[in-house]
């Protein structure tokens, strides 16, 4: 069953029950007071007229003034008055009388008894005057009880009726508005593939479970879109990284074989295919680093990142990837508390967006220098890299951090558009932020801010 | 201990001053950082005025945060720092500011003019320049175009020649 349909029927399963609940006492309540209150009267009515017509004595006459005054005709009234009967003549009174004989008989023995036959309600006293016992009965129709009681059903059949109607159309609502943002967050998850996982759940507002769970849903997309990235970065940065070394050492092996040359020659060009090699190799080497994202465990692990460390690192893998790079660290503005530099996070992850941006800083400036610059504020760790490179169009800044994105002046440079992207959000995923600012022709500085662990 | 006085006017690039005043302090010194601004004068303003609100009322997060990069860098060197207002407009009144909060040196920027955003300030330097205490110039490239224009970062980048 649907969430819905469940919590249409829970609710409407519980008004309704309340609904009948209430009606059911109401209803019962209301036909017992009525008949209680009716007996009462008919007994008023039999007292009275026991004392009016079997006793004589000078307040007689007041008593037939009050009934007669205050004391309305009752609706089929009949008033019984006889003598006593002994046992034996019980069977025959009742049935001249037209009434049960287990009455007869609790008048006789309880001195007050009160019953109904269908709509005609009998109370009966055992009244003595003088020496003679006198049973009194007066009957009547209820008037209340066949008129308004029969109301009263009517009403409340009706407003249950009408309950009913209006419980399932608001369960019908609640539940369409309790379920809407479930629904909300399904479609937009089902438009989210592997070609655009940069697409993120809107968040609401307020803070409540819902927008918990799209938080949620979020981190996990950023955590799989940085996977996904870094397969394709290594792909991207093998792709023309490791092109540059192989195509060197066939050409000069293919130079070297078309003739017959001398040792000096082959050894020479030994030492050229050697040194490409070992370029590459190591290039293999840093690009493989590079590739392992931390994931390799199923979870992200966060540990303490020293910053100033990792930056070190992160220049001894440009050195393998850019032999002829000029980076420069500036570590003038370093707190002096080596605790501001600390930060929670996943190194490698790191490693690998601060690298990214650093190779593209050496890329786009044609290995012109790069100057990388630490410091902390009280919550945040502050890298600044900065290029004299091409800079980026002030039209096209806003579409930097869009993956496959790449600006319109790059042509000359081999690239795919991947690395920025996938720094962004790493950072973002260790709850920092990514800054580019760049002036055409003048370079770009990018600012990467992270949170300091404390 | 020295107390050493800057202008400032809430702008990245004027913490050079700062940056290179404080690595040529041998020893711990008390930084007071001034802005040159006259108080408010319509009534309600004046009936709620306070400084602290005033003063951080024309600064940036990123202006704050450069400081506090400044403060974490030369923590050991700086015993104490605080942002002054001076409102007089006269040099007499200056002096005895210099006096009030006990002076000991100025730092000014050599080739940079203050930025007076708020319709109230006025340029701190001829004051400066015309105070008795033994003050030094600070000299660096003022750069209009570069990217990290107005960034924490241009705090890193400044060169300077001093």
């Amino acid at each position: 069953m649907k969430i819905k349909t469940k919590i249409i029927l829970l609710i409407s399963i519980i008004s309704l029950l309340f609904v009948v609940l209430y009606s059911g006492f109401i209803y019962y309540a209301s036909a017992n007071y009525s008949f209680e209150d009716f007996y009462k009267r008919l007994e008023i009515r039999a007292v009275t007229t026991a004392k009016i017509q079997l006793e004589n004595g000078q307040d007689l006459n007041a008593i037939k003034e009050v009934k007669q005054e205050y004391l309305e005709i009752l609706p089929e009234e009949k008033i019984y008055i006889l003598p006593v009967p002994s046992e034996d003549s019980l069977q025959a009174e009742a049935i001249r009388l037209n009434i049960p004989i287990s009455a007869l008989i609790e008048i006789k023995e309880q001195k007050a008894a009160s019953f109904r036959q269908q709509n005609i309600f009998y109370s009966g006293i055992r009244y003595t005057a003088g020496a003679t016992d006198y049973i009194v009965i007066v009957s009547a129709e209820n008037y209340y009880y066949t008129h308004h009681i029969a109301y009263l059903r009517n009403l409340l059949v009706s407003l249950l009726v009408f309950a009913v109607v209006l419980v399932i159309i608001i369960s019908f609502w609640f539940s369409k508005k309790l379920i809407q943002p479930l629904q909300d967050i399904t479609t937009k998850m089902e438009d989210i593939s592997s070609e655009n996982l940069q697409m993120r759940l809107p968040l609401s507002r307020n803070d409540d479970e819902l927008s918990t769970l799209s938080n949620t849903f979020n981190g996990m997309l950023d955590r799989l879109e940085a996977a996904f990235e870094s397969q394709k970065n290594f792909v991207s940065n093998a792709s023309h990284e490791l092109n540059t070394p192989l195509t060197s050492i066939i050409g000069e092996a293919d130079v070297i074989l078309s003739k017959s040359r001398t040792a000096q020659e082959y050894r020479e060009a030994m030492v050229v295919i050697l040194d490409a090699a070992e370029k590459l190799s190591k290039k293999t080497k840093a690009l493989l680093f590079l590739a392992q994202t931390g994931y390799n465990g199923k979870v992200v692990k966060f540990d303490k990142v020293r910053i100033d460390q990792l930056i070190w690192d992160v220049k001894g893998t440009v050195d393998k990837i850019y032999p002829g790079n000029k980076v420069i660290l500036d570590y003038s503005l370093l707190p002096e508390n080596p605790e501001n530099l600390q930060m929670l996070g996943n190194e490698q992850l790191l490693h690998l967006a601060l690298s990214n941006v650093i190779m593209n800083a050496c890329k786009y400036s044609n290995d012109d220098i790069v100057q990388v610059s630490l410091g902390a504020s009280v919550s945040q760790i502050i890298i600044v890299v900065k290029d004299r490179g091409i800079g980026i169009p002030d039209t096209e800044i806003k579409y930097i951090y869009d993956p496959y994105f790449r600006a319109s002046n790059t042509n000359a440079f081999e690239g795919y558009g991947i690395g920025l992207p996938l720094s962004r959000n790493v950072v973002k995923m260790h709850r920092g932020e990514l800054l580019v600012t760049s002036v055409l022709n003048e370079g770009v500085t990018v600012e990467i801010r992270l949170p300091i662990n404390n | 201990m020295k107390t050493i006085l800057i202008p400032t006017d809430f702008t990245i690039e004027s913490l050079n001053t700062l940056k290179e005043a404080i690595k040529l302090q041998s020893e711990k010194v008390n930084v007071v950082l001034v802005y040159f601004a006259g108080t408010p004068d319509s009534i309600t303003e004046m009936l709620f005025f306070s400084k602290e609100n005033y003063l951080s009322s024309f600064q940036s997060e990123r202006f704050q945060e450069a400081c506090q990069i400044l403060l974490n860098t030369y923590a050991s060197k700086v015993n104490s720092f605080r942002i002054e207002l001076f409102s007089g407009f006269w040099q007499r009144v200056f002096t005895s500011f210099l006096e009030i909060n006990e002076v000991d040196e100025v730092f000014i920027p050599k080739n940079y003019s203050m930025k007076l955003k708020n319709p109230r300030s006025f340029d701190p330097l001829p004051y400066f320049r015309k105070c008795a205490l033994p003050k030094r110039s600070i000299p660096w490239d003022s750069n209009v175009n570069v990217p990290e224009k107005d960034r924490v970062a241009e705090l890193f980048l400044q060169i300077s020649h001093a």
